[in-house]
């Protein structure tokens, strides 16, 4: 009884811990892992094997930081396993972006913060192009489709939104 | 930036890297720190605006909200998905995991005997489903009953790991397995044999991990020898080592004890060694306690107890009494002292850490005839209210001994020239020695050890062994 009783109050707190930090897990993934349909599958497997290993999880140290070590994890493994299909980022390289979120996760943070008030700055046509662009999780056809403009014009505003963007972060941060 | 690596992050974002840009955009990134800034801080970007949809979920001020309708939130909703079918999984892996320990379990320890374990990967509580894993057994006996029938019962020490269902490796120790013929094939491995077991029952010694004893009881067992590959086929009855180098038939005189494990034989011809307990002539054994009701007594065992709580009524002090006068006129060379502990059943081991005793000697040798039956806590030779010590005036230390945390049994020696000195001294034919916790238990409720007195059943009694001149 005994037993099942912190089974079941381990299985809480997993899920409560998981849904804290799922942003974070989120994101750290899609930052090694552009695709969505790949990322998505990334994520499946973390999830698995953080419910799997969760009994070597100490409580009350940083969870975030282990689920991103399990991420990466899977994340290597899944580019080994797509490795025959088609021609990847080398480990090293994954590695190295893995590095550099952790070594600058509180800038990433400050960044992602600035992002949002970078966003309302958008005169309405870029910003309507960007919420076509993700939340609809969508291509570049639909949002071509749905914005009047060629695929290849779409692509060249994203990328510009995109510049204006990170440009308009960094000067933020600059900012004293 | 320069346009180059802002169009590759670009294609990078949208899935639209060639081969080529692939391999550049690496090269472009693993070659400057500022590249792999803005590599990272641009993909970071990308991902944050696909969580939050553009932004819109966080920014009510945003145009057009309610127009973004069911394609906000996609991925969040996605991802929510994704948690509670994991949660779901959960719950199963959860119900699987209470009856398996492991997803994977082909094994169940079904029993164990005085079993004292050690460091290994896998549970060793009674009904535990094992998987692939170690298991450290330091004493005791334990069987292991695999799926497909077989039977494993290992003695400790012994050190045995579970490959699969039908395959286990003995990396040290011993074991005997019984496979009936559903489970013909079992393998067990050893650092110089591979055993398969034909439908039979054998038993396996792994000596030093490096050399294999075999021996069928019964059945067929075919052997084979690492090192030259060639296959033994074992009948009943048959015994084989198997060297690194080499098998031979077996010899039950190769199992000797190694010389760790028990302290070097005392030197002088066998004549000469003497063995005195508290069994003979004059000798007694008991120990002392303040005048207490309590049930905790014992007619065969050597009570020893010091704790820290404010009433000392629980403490307990041993007393032995040899009788030399086998020795009378010869001079001592050697001496060593035994005592056999064995579990008392009073009190909390894990509230007593490892523990330190020491043996003291009586040297005011007009206290030798105490009495058992008529001596108390007061007026015990020696005596001191302190429950760690004695009268210094009356008795002096000769030996310490360490019984490490939760220990209860085995056996304890003290030894040395001051034990042989005092041995030496004696003038009226008799030793007394007093046993003393020197490590205080906590006071709530700490273990009480227990030695074999002169009237338990099956230990030995406290034995003095001497070589004399």
């Amino acid at each position: 009884m005994a037993d099942s009783n912190s089974e079941t109050g381990s299985v809480d707190l997993f899920v409560q811990l998981l849904a804290r930090n799922q942003q974070r897990l989120f994101v750290y993934v899609r930052t090694l892992v552009p695709r969505p349909d790949d990322a998505e599958e990334v994520l499946q497997n973390t999830n698995l094997v953080l419910w799997r290993e969760f009994h070597t999880f100490t409580p009350g140290t940083n969870f975030a930081a282990w689920a991103c070590r399990v991420a990466l994890h899977q994340v290597l493994a899944w580019r080994k396993k797509r490795q025959r299909d088609r021609l990847q980022f080398s480990e090293e390289f994954m590695l190295a972006i893995a590095q550099e979120v952790e070594d600058h996760s509180d800038v990433l943070e400050d960044r992602s913060h600035a992002l949002m008030q970078c966003l309302d700055k958008l005169p309405p046509a870029q910003r309507e192009i960007i919420r076509l662009r993700y939340a609809e999780g969508g291509s570049i056809d639909t949002v071509a489709e749905h914005a009047g403009r060629t695929v290849e014009a779409t692509y060249r505003a994203l990328s510009r939104i995109r510049q204006t963007l990170h440009e308009c972060v960094s000067r933020a941060l600059a900012a004293p | 930036m320069d346009d180059e690596l802002r169009a590759l992050c670009s294609a990078a974002v949208e899935g639209r890297l060639t081969d080529a840009e692939t391999q550049r955009l690496e090269v472009r990134v693993r070659s400057a720190p500022e590249a792999l800034r803005f590599y990272t801080a641009f993909l970071h970007m990308h991902a944050v605006l696909t969580w939050n949809a553009g932004g819109s979920e966080t920014h009510p001020s945003s145009p057009e909200p309610q127009q973004l309708g069911p394609q906000v939130r996609t991925w969040r909703r996605r991802f929510l998905v994704a948690c509670t079918l994991a949660a779901c999984l959960l719950v199963a892996i959860f119900l699987v995991r209470s009856r398996d320990t492991s997803p994977v379990a082909f094994a169940t320890l079904t029993d164990a005997k005085a079993d004292k374990w050690g460091g290994g990967t896998l549970p060793t509580v009674i009904g535990s489903r094992l998987g692939t894993g170690r298991l450290h057994l330091v004493e005791g006996l334990a069987t292991l009953s695999f799926d497909n029938g077989a039977r494993v019962r290992l003695e400790g020490p012994a050190e045995l790991e579970l490959v699969s269902g039908s395959h286990c490796t003995l990396h040290g120790g011993r074991l005997v397995a019984k496979v009936p013929p559903p489970a013909i094939g079992f393998v067990v491995d050893t650092p110089t044999a591979k055993l398969i077991d034909l439908g039979t029952e054998f038993g396996v010694n792994v000596r030093d991990h490096q050399t294999a004893d075999v021996q069928v009881f019964n059945g067929l067992v075919d052997a084979q020898h690492h090192a030259t590959g060639k296959i033994e086929r074992m009948p009943t009855g048959q015994g084989l080592t198997f060297e690194t180098n080499a098998v031979r038939p077996f010899d039950p005189l190769m199992e000797t004890p190694p010389a760790t494990q028990a302290p070097p034989p005392l030197g002088g011809n066998r004549s000469d060694i003497l063995t005195l307990t508290t069994t003979m002539g004059q000798g007694q054994d008991g120990y002392i306690q303040p005048p207490v009701e309590t049930d905790h007594r014992s007619d065969v065992l050597i009570l020893v107890k010091s704790t820290r709580t404010q009433s000392s009524n629980y403490n307990r002090k041993g007393y032995l009494k040899i009788d030399l006068t086998p020795l009378q006129g010869r001079k001592i060379q050697e001496a060593r002292l035994t005592l056999t502990a064995s579990p008392t059943g009073i009190g909390f081991a894990s509230e007593v850490p490892d523990a330190t005793f020491t043996v003291y000697g009586l040297t005011e040798e007009s206290l030798d005839p105490w009495d058992m039956r008529t001596m108390t806590w007061a007026n015990a030779p020696a005596h001191s209210p302190v429950p760690t010590t004695v009268n210094r005036k009356q008795a002096s230390p000769l030996g310490t001994f360490s019984i490490p945390q939760a220990v209860q049994s085995g056996v304890y020696v003290i030894e040395g020239t001051a034990l042989v000195d005092f041995l030496n001294r004696d003038t009226n034919g008799l030793a007394t020695f007093i046993i003393v916790r020197d490590t205080l238990g906590s006071g709530r409720q700490d273990y009480v050890h227990g030695f074999a007195n002169r009237n338990h059943p099956t230990l030995t009694p406290p034995t003095l062994k001497v070589t004399v001149r």
